[in-house]
């Protein structure tokens, strides 16, 4: 099942996204050369699984900033049967619950990378998160 | 006839020498060969070198780089001490090193020789001037000597020793192997050196015979003039006077040039010390830039290989690094949809039996003693009662069937969420990003710690001050120049003078006399025939000294040459040529080409000694490891050649891999009155000295 809705973050975890793609406060800087994602769509896509293989969603997203839609993070994949497989069986009941799952999703990720994975100057160190429980 | 014998050495905390060592060179087997061994790095030229320091205050190193050979002086201590970087380094500093890191800034070195039957001690010292010092400024170097224990002024010790053995002829006497590469190199290079000669002739004592020539062309001069004040007065040589005049002048003339000149090229040396004690202070500018240079470099290759790593992570992530993040959780799902799927089956095959028999009751029921369509069984047919319990049998099970079937569809489709799961499983693991993190850790430290290195560079660079020690290496280089330049106008200047001088001798002798003038004409005329005499003689003998001490050089080389080559039958002997030039000439009497490195230092030894030999100077002659090219046949026959029947000390310095130490004492050990060998000391690289039993 495709799904076709617009998708946001709060907006400490859109910043973040951006911080993970390089991007900085002021649009005419280059690019971060240290940061670990080529797109902030990379790095949306990686919040919400990041999300989901833990179990984790925020309860309210505040300040909420709309992204993108979500055609244009799913690609090919199948989020759908994702979060089918590894969500909770309330995020499928209809449309809307399942944009705030893959919202709540996504800004639980994003905002627990910045927290535990920022080293100080926008340089993340991921490795680790691949191993942590 | 200069005799000198050394009988002991001291030296401490000098190059790898830490603490205090002695070298006894006393011995009352009148035998003169000594032997030192040790593997290279172990002490061997820093002993030659302590003499030298010792006798001169200063040590000089040299490298060839590119076909060209450079000269430093060493330091006793510089900026790579107290860096503690000594790459790129090779005129090290001459103050051991472990003895800086602990703070012991005293070196020493002393000698005791016999000389004309006295006992000389010369003992220098360097002592620094502050608690921590940096530069060689802050180290004071001070010289003692005394002859039978009388203290000989510090003003009057350098000039003594130059007395004994000038610096100039040092090297005929301390043979390392660089400086006889460089005069194998020049006396074969078939070009007239200007320097090779001038140090041969310094050796042969050759500038005593010209100074003591030139006092005798001044005593004829003076007297010519005395006589020509008198033949002023005969008017018959009024013309030939106001020719004299006139080359009197340009002779003054000259002369005054060839004054200003040689003030010209003092003003040049002088300053070219100058610059040398400057560059002093600034010693490591140079080594500064170099170093600012390879941290650039480095900071560069660190950058690359960090933007590469972020810029393969980032790819490694960006591209499904997510399906890592799920691969615990479908391991742990596909356990629970396996089990799942089991006990689904499970029940579904239970049901469907229970389905059959609940099938079978009814018709057992509705039709007995009918044939049962299911198992294939002909009932006899039942009674009522049967039929009744049969009926409230079915009646429950067809329960337990509907809340089976409701059970089944509780466990949902574990079989097809199976398949789902597999659509997300992912091979791959986080160990490359994981190396990469750590490449990127490590190198962003590195980084760090050059940008850091970059700034304390960039920091002693301000105090050393690049631009001036440019400028000064700069100047210096013009002030040699231009000094070489002047030589050359000197030497043209004294061309003209001796032409003039001659011209005017000429002239002179058409002068006439006036008989009444008698007397003091006679006496002034038998004077100056007496100094012009002496000119001729002096020149002669001079002209006749040279071409015998050139003979005597060539004999003594042939006899070396003789003695070291494996192949002695092949050759005539070692031809030199009133510039200095030297062949070897075959059996027949035909030049032969010396090609062969090792050949050509080996012929540099030969005339070494035929020129010490000539010189009559019999002073201790050290061969640090005689020649890196020469074969180990020929060393073991120059070490022949110098201890066989040697009333000179000669001292042979060598490496492993040519005089070897068991060898060497087996074929020698009865002509050496000592022999020592260097190593390292157990716990680090200083040397360690033991002397070797014969």
């Amino acid at each position: 099942m495709k799904l076709d809705f617009q998708v946001g973050t709060s907006k400490k975890a859109h910043k973040v996204m951006g911080k993970l793609a390089g991007r900085t406060d002021d649009d005419k800087a280059p690019k971060n050369e240290k940061a670990p994602f080529e797109k902030m769509s990379d790095a949306y896509l990686f919040g919400l699984v990041l999300g989901l293989s833990k179990g984790q969603k925020v309860d309210s997203i505040s300040n909420r900033i709309n992204y993108a839609n979500f055609s244009s993070i799913e690609g090919d994949l199948d989020i759908y049967s994702m979060i089918k497989l590894f969500g909770d069986k309330d995020d499928l009941s209809d449309k809307d619950t399942i944009k705030n799952a893959i919202e709540a999703y996504a800004t639980w990720g994003l905002l627990h990378i910045d927290e535990n994975y920022n080293y100080g100057d926008d340089d993340y160190r991921l490795a680790e998160i691949f191993t942590n429980e | 006839m200069i005799h000198i014998n050394i009988q002991n050495l001291e030296l401490t905390n000098f190059g790898s020498y830490r603490g205090t060592h002695k070298f006894d060179f006393s011995t009352s087997t009148g035998r003169m060969g000594y032997a030192i061994f040790g593997e290279i790095g172990r002490g061997k030229t820093t002993l030659i070198n302590s003499l030298l320091w010792a006798l001169y205050g200063e040590v000089e190193t040299s490298v060839e780089l590119e076909g060209r050979i450079y000269t430093k002086k060493r330091p006793i201590i510089d900026s790579a001490q107290t860096q503690n970087d000594f790459s790129k380094k090779w005129n090290l500093p001459l103050l051991n090193f472990a003895a800086y890191e602990e703070k012991d800034y005293t070196m020493s070195v002393s000698i005791k020789f016999e000389h004309k039957g006295s006992t000389f001690h010369l003992l220098r010292e360097a002592k620094s001037r502050t608690p921590r010092p940096r530069k060689n400024s802050d180290i004071a170097v001070q010289p003692h000597l005394s002859i039978d224990g009388r203290t000989v002024s510090a003003q009057l010790i350098q000039p003594e020793i130059e007395e004994i053995i000038p610096q100039k002829i040092s090297k005929f006497f301390f043979v390392e192997v660089d400086s006889i590469k460089s005069y194998s190199a020049l006396l074969f290079a078939g070009e007239s050196s200007g320097g090779i000669v001038e140090d041969i002739e310094a050796i042969l004592g050759m500038p005593a015979l010209e100074h003591s020539k030139n006092d005798f062309v001044w005593l004829s001069e003076y007297q010519q003039k005395s006589i020509e004040s008198i033949q002023t007065t005969d008017k018959r040589n009024k013309s030939i006077l106001r020719t004299l005049e006139g080359i009197d002048k340009r002779i003054d003339s000259i002369r005054r040039d060839i004054d200003l000149i040689g003030k010209d090229i003092d003003k040049q040396t002088k300053r070219i010390e100058e610059i040398d004690l400057e560059l002093e202070e600034h010693p490591s500018a140079e080594e500064q830039l170099d170093r600012l240079k390879r941290a650039k470099e480095n900071k560069s290759k660190l950058e690359t290989t960090l933007k590469d790593s972020y810029d393969r992570r980032r790819s490694l992530i960006s591209k499904d690094a997510w399906k890592i993040l799920l691969q615990p959780k479908i391991s742990h799902l596909s356990s629970h949809y396996s089990e799942l799927s089991k006990k689904k089956e499970l029940k579904s095959k239970t049901l469907t039996e229970l389905e059959l028999s609940c099938n079978h009751a009814e018709l057992e029921i509705n039709k007995g003693g009918a044939e049962c369509k299911v198992c294939g069984n002909i009932s006899e047919g039942l009674s009522k009662k049967e039929r009744e319990a049969k009926a409230d049998d079915l009646i429950t099970n067809r329960q337990i069937a509907v809340d089976l079937k409701a059970e089944i569809e509780l466990f949902g489709t574990p079989e097809h969420d199976l398949v789902s799961l597999s659509s997300f499983r992912d091979s791959r693991d986080s160990s490359q990003i994981e190396t990469l993190e750590d490449l990127i850790s490590r190198t962003t430290m590195d980084l760090f710690d050059t940008k850091e290195k970059i700034k304390s560079i960039n920091v002693e660079l301000e105090k050393a001050d690049v631009l001036k020690v440019r400028e000064l290496q700069a100047e210096k280089i013009a002030c040699i120049e231009l000094r070489g330049s002047l030589k050359d106008e000197r030497k043209a200047a004294s061309r003209a003078e001796s032409d003039d001088v001659e011209e005017r001798v000429k002239t002179a002798s058409n002068l006439k006399t006036d008989e009444t003038a008698t007397p003091a004409m006679t006496k002034l005329t038998k004077t100056k025939k007496i100094a012009d005499w002496l000119t001729n003689t002096f020149d002669k003998t001079l002209s006749t000294y040279k071409k015998n001490a050139r003979i005597s050089v060539e004999k003594l080389a042939t006899e070396a040459w003789l003695s070291m080559t494996p192949e002695p039958e092949k050759y005539r002997g070692v031809k030199i040529n009133e510039r200095w030039q030297t062949e070897v000439l075959s059996s027949n009497g035909k030049s032969l080409p010396i090609g062969n490195p090792g050949h050509r230092q080996t012929l540099a030894v030969c005339i070494f000694d035929g020129l010490r030999k000539t010189s009559g100077r019999k002073f201790p002659t050290f061969y640090d490891n005689p020649g890196s090219n020469i074969s180990d046949v020929v060393l073991q026959k120059m070490a022949k050649h110098f201890w066989d029947n040697t009333d000179d000390q000669i001292v042979m310095l060598s490496h492993g891999g040519g005089l070897r130490k068991q060898n060497t004492m087996d074929l020698y050990g009865n002509k050496l009155a000592k022999a020592w060998e260097l190593s390292y000391s157990s716990e680090n690289t200083t040397t360690s000295v033991k002397e070797v039993i014969q």
